[in-house]
């Protein structure tokens, strides 16, 4: 018998009494959740990336089954399971970002759990957030301050509290409007026509700024919010959105330091915001 | 003339007379002599007459452990679980040990066999977690029952 005879056989012997070593139901359907969320995620990336996908899954989908007996939690390092650190690495460098904190502190346990954990974008803020701006208005630039300008404007801060704020920020941040306008009530933003009016002044960018503070821009990147939104999963159709959405938040982010950049630098960009979001104001009657 | 019953434990040669309220019925003879005789439950009662007196000869019988009696209710069920082409393992983890044996092989897959792959997965977890309900039902049955005396103690305790 040659060696690689000899090599073969004694595989296959280990095979064999590794079958008769069997794992208990919960082993079992564990590590078996793991493979079928990295064949979920290992199709995924064929169907994104259809030319390399065997150099992009070949060497991690190695790693992830040669150890499948082995307890499948860490008890040093990252608590979690090597297996689904393995899945989480593939989903970030070939379908979209995950949060790094998941990614490198704590990490996801697809056996158990089949939540994702992505990585926001930033510019949504919750009221909380929006608090602790408050408490810090020293630190903020004046593209920062916009989010303070629309807070005042959209009633998330106390009546009797608005018209001083305004006025500070105002001083701040050179808004160049002294006096808090007034906004109709029961009226509510036509986007449409909001990016119209900014249009003609140069400012369409800063409609998308505001469906980002908002949490409207309709890419899951920018809108998602983990205390309102039901969980992101692993599922295939959820990897595929994702993905899609991923790849559209490079023009979005340069739409988005457009604006930054006009709220920063240019002189009239509130007050000629003001002019056109007030303009684009509906009445929810119509 | 009334009948007298005499009992014979052939292992030991030994002979005493039984009341005839309990010689007239080997089973009433395994119910009461027990735990005198541990083995009775399955051991051969034969019978012979004499000049008005019955001996019941008792044989022990070496049968297997449990699955001896052929007249045991569990019978026909054993005889179903040997017939059985099944081995009773729950598919998810039957599914387990065949992923393991191509684990060398998945990272070479092409996207149709990972896709048939995920397939035989998503029917183990069925079919697996079915099987694994009915096995904690069954075990919770089990638990909750009565315990129960045995009639007699299996051959080689």
């Amino acid at each position: 018998m040659d060696v690689p005879q000899r090599s073969d056989l004694l595989q296959r012997a280990k095979l064999g009494l590794l079958s008769l070593d069997r794992p208990s139901y919960h082993l079992a359907d564990d590590v078996l959740t793991e493979v079928y969320v990295a064949l979920q995620v290992s199709t995924v990336i064929a169907q994104v990336h259809p030319k390399g996908y065997k150099k992009r899954i070949h060497k991690p989908l190695q790693e992830f089954f040669q150890d499948i007996r082995l307890p499948r939690m860490q008890m040093t390092d990252n608590q979690g399971s090597r297996q689904s650190v393995l899945v989480a690495r593939l989903i970030n460098d070939h379908i979209f970002q995950l949060d790094d904190f998941w990614l490198d502190e704590e990490c996801m346990d697809f056996g158990s759990d089949h939540t994702l954990q992505i990585q926001p974008m930033g510019y949504k803020i919750s009221f909380d957030e929006f608090d602790e701006l408050l408490s810090d208005m020293d630190n903020l630039t004046r593209a920062g301050s916009f989010i303070l300008f629309l807070g005042i404007l959209w009633g998330n801060v106390d009546k009797d509290e608005q018209e001083a704020l305004w006025r500070d920020c105002n001083e701040i941040y050179q808004w160049d409007i002294p006096e808090l306008p007034e906004v109709r009530g029961n009226h509510y933003v036509d986007i449409t026509r909001l990016k119209k009016n900014l249009k003609k002044e140069g400012l369409e960018s800063l409609a998308l700024m505001l469906e980002a503070i908002d949490g409207s821009t309709g890419n899951v990147f920018y809108d998602f919010d983990y205390e309102t939104w039901m969980p992101l999963t692993i599922g295939e159709t959820d990897l595929l959105a994702l993905h899609e959405d991923w790849q559209k938040v490079n023009a979005v982010k340069k739409v988005l330091d457009r604006a930054d950049d006009l709220l920063n630098n240019r002189p009239d960009v509130f007050k000629l915001f003001l002019g056109a979001y007030l303009k684009s104001l509906r009445s929810r009657k119509d | 003339m009334d009948t007298t019953y005499m009992l014979n434990v052939q292992e030991t040669g030994q002979s005493f007379p039984l009341p005839a309220t309990i010689g007239t019925s080997d089973d009433l003879i395994k119910r009461s002599l027990a735990s005198v005789i541990p083995y009775i439950d399955t051991a051969k009662l034969e019978r012979a007459e004499k000049d008005g007196v019955t001996t019941i000869t008792v044989t022990k019988s070496h049968a297997p452990k449990g699955a001896g009696d052929p007249g045991s209710a569990f019978s026909p069920l054993i005889a179903s679980l040997i017939a059985s082409k099944q081995d009773g393992t729950n598919p998810v983890i039957r599914t387990f040990l065949e992923v393991e044996q191509i684990r060398d092989e998945v990272h070479a897959f092409q996207p149709h066999q990972m896709l048939e792959l995920k397939k035989t997965i998503e029917a183990a977890f069925r079919a697996g977690e079915q099987r694994h309900e009915q096995f904690k039902d069954a075990l919770q049955l089990l638990t909750k029952s009565t315990a129960q005396a045995a009639k007699s103690v299996p051959a080689g305790f």
